[in-house]
């Protein structure tokens, strides 16, 4: 499908007729549209306009809870400014697809009434165009038929590629399973098969029951028990679905208390400043209760510190004698004592009292102590050496566990005295509001881990029912077969089951088919995306048997929670466009692919890939750009690459207004920011 | 029109159980649940029959 111009008139936004007439093939190879505006101007009206001229819908993927009613589309300004008349809101598009041109044309007539706004719709008309120009109006029974041929209603949301779309892939919750298993789902449209397995698992229950009110007493046993199975799963399944409508529904409150909560907005800092000095000082709280206990255990070190100085004194005394020689001494005492005695020397002279050897001798005396006492203190010397080497070491932890602690204490000391504060400044009751609000958000957190896990024992409750009911089914097949090849009953009940298998075995190879599929060409996309560095470290994409999303890295091990937040937001660009390329017939998007503001969390690398590459995987790319992330770098990237072929303006009018102004690129790139502006 | 790749894989399966799937298909793109129920009673009955005369 290559769009050649859309009309809007009075749409939304857009009031009066507006004409984008987009870059197609026969003009040359560019095949990118540049539609600039501001947030707001109306980029997103205009992919909400196609679809409204394709399928007469209004309701886009991401608007979520908006109520119906709230979705107007005809013009506000024209309506306030008639009231009473009615405004007619047209969208037109010309298109081909697959060499026939086409020409569609929606109209809807809106009047305010009262405070309402009435809507209606007023015309629909589909041409096809002749190679010689003329056209053939195709009745209007046959247009949905058509278009849905061209473009399949349920997968009309791939092509359209959305900031808040990305960024609720990227969260690996239930939301992002859900996003998932609904685009397998669209993409093999299984409804037809799903209803059948029903209508043929109606038909085996039915005769089951009629077999188990028939004489057989083994087979009403196993019908019985295989029934009580089946029950259990369904109770199971339902529990499940309400797990997840509980989740679904505290995510949505979760989303209401953020905008409550921005309404505190100038305080919501000093909360989250509050919630992370409250963490820091569980955390130094708890290092306090380590430091005590570490000094707990240095106490008997610690005390031998205070006899340190009496220690080093002893020893030091002890170690002068010895260096002296007078420990040991250098004559035993004995010896002495024997020649003061005998008053005979060892070599035989006589030694008289009073004389100068015999002082001498005396001298030596009263430097000698008993061989006991010398041991004694040698060892006392030997000991307290040891110790003395110990006293350093100790010295040092005991005074660096003080100072831990100390420094710890000063810590918490000052965390509280900054807790104080920041809760005087939250301390109002308005601010209690915010607060309770705060809470109340923490606790429906809270909720959503419990639910999970929950719904995670439920899952594998669930599987063990469903092996067990296996099991039955082939001790059930093995007693109808026993029961009766003749009987006919039993044959049918066989018959009926074995379709059921067999149609509930094709929806799971198709599922898995499909996952596998979607894996491949996101890795394909995910790689060719993907900056130097990353490409390096990550792989593969592949979709998880819960429909969630895996990245493994080079050694084929999971590695999602280690990825950045621009690499996570690729990875959810290359899972939607792998969506879009399979959704259509051929290697390429064969429909135009829009993407609104895409750019978010990319780097320049990111940026720069994407920018090289969508133009090569569709036939028309549509980049609605905001000037924050389409500035004169983007632009000068993209037109490196020979495919830009047309910019259009989105620019403020009066009454809330929006004007198209289409611009030349080089023009365009005048208008552009720089980076540094 | 019953997507060909699920066609491919009925083959696999005996002939009366490819009939009986393709005709609850088949059923499914235009009845309820419960309508198709009762429409395939009398096909099974009758496919049941068919099995039976094959076997003797």
């Amino acid at each position: 499908m290559i769009l050649h111009s859309m009309t809007v008139e009075n749409f939304r936004q857009f009031r009066g007729k507006h004409v984008l007439e987009f870059y197609t093939p026969s003009m040359g190879q560019s095949n990118v549209t540049v539609i600039f505006g501001e947030n707001g101007r109306g980029k997103t009206g205009l992919f909400r306009a196609i679809i409204f001229c394709l399928f007469g819908e209004r309701r886009l993927s991401q608007d979520g809870d908006v109520l119906q009613e709230e979705l107007q589309l005809v013009n506000v300004s024209a309506l306030t400014d008639n009231p009473g008349q009615p405004i007619r809101t047209v969208v037109e598009l010309k298109f081909t697809h697959r060499e026939q041109a086409y020409h569609l044309r929606r109209a809807i007539l809106g009047m305010q009434d009262g405070d309402r706004v009435i809507e209606e719709e007023d015309e629909k008309s589909l041409f096809l165009i002749t190679a010689d120009g003329n056209s053939k109006l195709v009745p209007i029974t046959e247009i949905d038929a058509i278009i849905n041929n061209i473009l399949d209603r349920r997968v009309k949301d791939y092509f359209l590629l959305d900031g808040e779309k990305i960024e609720r892939l990227t969260r690996a919750s239930i939301e992002q399973r859900r996003e998932i298993s609904v685009g397998i789902r669209n993409l093999l449209n299984v409804d037809a098969l799903e209803i059948a397995i029903k209508a043929v698992g109606r038909v085996a229950k039915t005769l089951d029951n009629e077999l188990s009110s028939s004489s057989h007493e083994d087979l009403s046993r196993l019908l019985k028990r295989l029934g009580d199975n089946e029950e259990e799963q369904d109770n199971s399944r339902n529990r499940l679905k309400k797990l997840a409508d509980e989740i679904r529904l505290a995510r949505k409150e979760i989303d209401k208390t953020d905008k409550a909560l921005d309404e505190f907005k100038e305080i919501r800092h000093l909360l989250e400043q509050r919630k992370s000095l409250e963490q820091d000082l569980q955390e130094l709280e708890r290092q306090e209760v380590d430091a005590l206990s570490e000094m707990r255990n240095l106490v008997c070190k610690a005390t031998a510190l205070i006899m340190a100085p009496t220690v080093i004194t002893v020893f030091e005394h002890i170690d002068s004698r010895k260096q002296k020689g007078e420990l040991p001494s250098e004559i035993r005492r004995d010896l002495i004592e024997r020649i003061l005695m005998e008053k005979r020397c060892i070599c035989g002279n006589e030694i008289c009292e009073g004389s100068e050897a015999y002082s001498h001798i005396i001298n030596w005396l009263k430097r000698t102590s008993d061989v006991t006492t010398q041991d004694a203190a040698l060892n006392l010397w030997r000991y307290m050496s040891e110790m003395r080497n110990h006293f350093s070491d100790d010295a040092d932890l005991v005074e660096k566990r003080l100072q831990q602690y100390g420094n710890i204490n000063s810590s918490i000391a000052n965390l509280n005295h900054s807790l104080e504060n920041v809760s005087n400044q939250i301390g109002t009751s308005v601010r209690q509001d915010a607060t309770k609000l705060d809470a109340y958000r923490a606790n429906l957190q809270k909720d959503i881990i419990g639910l999970e896990a929950n719904a995670q024992n439920i899952q594998s409750q669930l599987e063990k029912l469903q092996q067990e009911n296996g099991r039955l089914r082939a001790l059930l097949k093995e007693e109808k077969l026993k029961v009766g090849k003749n009987d006919e009953l039993s044959q049918r009940s066989i018959l009926a089951h074995d379709t059921q298998d067999a149609l509930i075995d094709i929806y799971k190879q198709f599922t898995s088919e499909i996952k596998d599929l979607i894996g491949e060409s996101a890795t394909i996309l995910f790689r060719d995306l993907l900056d130097e560095e990353g490409r390096e470290n990550l792989r593969t994409i592949i979709v998880n048997n819960d429909y969630s999303l895996q990245v493994l890295d080079r050694y084929k091990k999971p590695f999602l929670a280690n990825i950045s937040a621009g690499q996570r937001q690729i990875m959810s660009i290359s899972f939607i466009a792998a969506l879009a390329i399979i959704a259509s017939p051929g290697d390429k998007i064969e429909i135009p692919l829009f993407m609104d503001t895409p750019f978010g969390r990319l780097s320049y690398d990111h940026r720069r890939n994407l920018i090289n590459k969508v133009p090569t995987l569709t036939s028309q790319w549509i980049l609605l750009a905001t000037d924050t992330e389409f500035r004169r770098q983007e632009a000068q990237l993209l037109k490196n690459t020979g495919r830009w072929g047309k910019f259009f303006m989105l620019q403020p009018s009066s009454n809330g207004n929006t004007e198209i102004i289409e611009q030349d690129i080089s023009s365009a790139m005048a208008i552009l920011r720089n980076e540094e502006d | 029109m019953i997507n060909e790749k699920i066609i491919e894989k009925l083959n696999a399966y005996p002939d009366e159980v490819r009939e009986l799937a393709m005709q609850a298909i088949q059923l499914s793109e235009s009845f309820p649940e419960k309508a198709i129920a009762d429409q395939l009673q009398g096909i099974v009955r009758k496919l049941a029959k068919q099995q039976d005369g094959d076997d003797q």
